[in-house]
């Protein structure tokens, strides 16, 4: 268990703020850019995506580390 | 989730370092550089289908908080050393520390010298000297699926993560990068060399044939909070001069842990794998494995004040 840690987060590609790491991940991919994310790891990213959107809202948003240990 | 190794600091290859906030991993734009297909000068990159050429301009279009992504360039199928890329001009590449939270990752996954196709290979410029191919000088910047090798400098880094006076640099990750060949033989001139930058994040990466990996210094004060984590060592005996190794004053609350130190025991230099200058160091090694069978701790690292648990050598558990 690391320190606890806290991360901006940006959810939505027409704020200001840019895109998710995992949609970025599937544009890459889809665009024949190569990946730099395994599939594994995308769907950590996605779960905590969502776990982040649905506890702190879409906008500059903020997860603790335990929050991020409960992604299997 | 958060555990060592895979994921200490990353989610998914992803930072979630000791920073206080830290917004690389998701970051503000994105900028796409493609050496092989892009179009150079500013302004250039910010869709993949329009890609930036070169890494420089990118880094100096990018703000703080922004993500550059690099791709692999086009594999080489004649032979000798893959394709690389190198600076646009005599400069090697530095981030500034304005350029805080900045995030470099590359779009390929290969991390060891057979996976040379799938990963983005970044070279030092041939005619400079002095300075590493990448410095980095400002915080929680992320480099992530890089590969760095040498360009005309010798026996200075590959990375360096370093700090400026009045605006120290701190909380850096280092995540899935290829260290190729290193010849600096000191800590000063490691292939990662950590000055001062607090809290640096060092995880899943692989050193390859360096003559020091990982090297620990105080430029302006000492490292703190540094962690170490599921890295790979792969040295030359009879060019190996320590794994890690620490010309600081004192590393406090470091944190050594799940390396694979897959080489015999250095025999130049230190001829640890790892060393720890002074006697004032505090922080952890655990759950190490060296190829080697000296089972006596003492034998094999100088910790300086640092405390082992639960590493492993060729015959089992390390004895005190």
């Amino acid at each position: 268990m690391i320190q606890e840690a806290v991360v901006d987060i940006i959810i939505k590609k027409s704020q200001q703020r840019g895109e998710t790491r995992s949609r970025v991940e599937k544009e890459l991919r889809k665009e024949g850019w190569g990946s730099s994310l395994t599939d594994e790891q995308i769907d950590k990213c996605e779960y905590a995506e969502r776990v982040i959107k649905e506890h702190f809202g879409a906008d500059k948003s903020f997860v603790e580390s335990r929050i991020i240990d409960k992604v299997k | 989730m958060s555990n060592a190794p895979d994921l200490l600091t990353h989610l998914g290859g992803v930072p979630v370092a000791s920073a206080s906030r830290y917004a690389g991993w998701w970051g503000r734009k994105h900028w796409f550089v493609d050496f092989d297909n892009g179009t150079a000068g500013g302004g250039q990159g910010k869709r993949m289908s329009k890609p930036q050429k070169n890494p420089a301009t990118a880094i100096s279009d990018a703000a703080a908080w922004d993500v550059i992504y690099i791709r692999p360039r086009t594999p080489d199928v004649a032979g000798g050393d893959p394709q690389a890329i190198t600076p646009a001009t005599a400069a090697n590449w530095s981030i500034p520390n304005t350029k805080y939270g900045l995030s470099i990752i590359g779009t390929g996954l290969g991390i060891l010298p057979s996976q040379a196709a799938y990963q983005t290979r970044l070279q030092g410029e041939s005619t400079v000297t002095g300075t590493a191919p990448m410095t980095v000088l400002a915080p929680y910047v992320c480099l992530e699926n890089l590969s760095f090798k040498r360009g005309g400098s010798t026996g200075v880094p590959l990375v360096d993560l370093s700090s400026v006076s009045a605006a120290y640099a701190f909380a850096s990750s280092v995540h899935r990068c290829q260290f190729h060949m290193g010849n600096g033989t000191g800590a000063g001139s490691a292939a990662l060399h950590i000055g001062s930058h607090w809290y640096a994040a060092i995880t899943a990466n692989h050193f390859e044939r360096c003559g020091v990996a990982i090297g620990l210094t105080s430029l302006l004060a000492n490292p703190a909070g540094v962690k170490i984590v599921g890295n790979t060592f792969n040295q030359v005996t009879g060019a190996n001069y320590g794994d890690i190794v620490s010309g600081a004053t004192a590393c406090n609350r470091l944190e050594i842990s799940d390396n694979t130190f897959e080489q015999a025991d250095p025999t130049l230099g230190t001829t640890v794998y790892i060393y720890m200058a002074g006697s004032a160091n505090t922080g952890i090694v655990k759950n190490n494995y060296f190829g080697t069978a000296t089972l006596v701790t003492a034998t094999i690292m100088t910790l300086g004040g640092l405390v082992e648990s639960g590493s492993k050598c060729a015959k089992g558990f390390l004895t005190s």
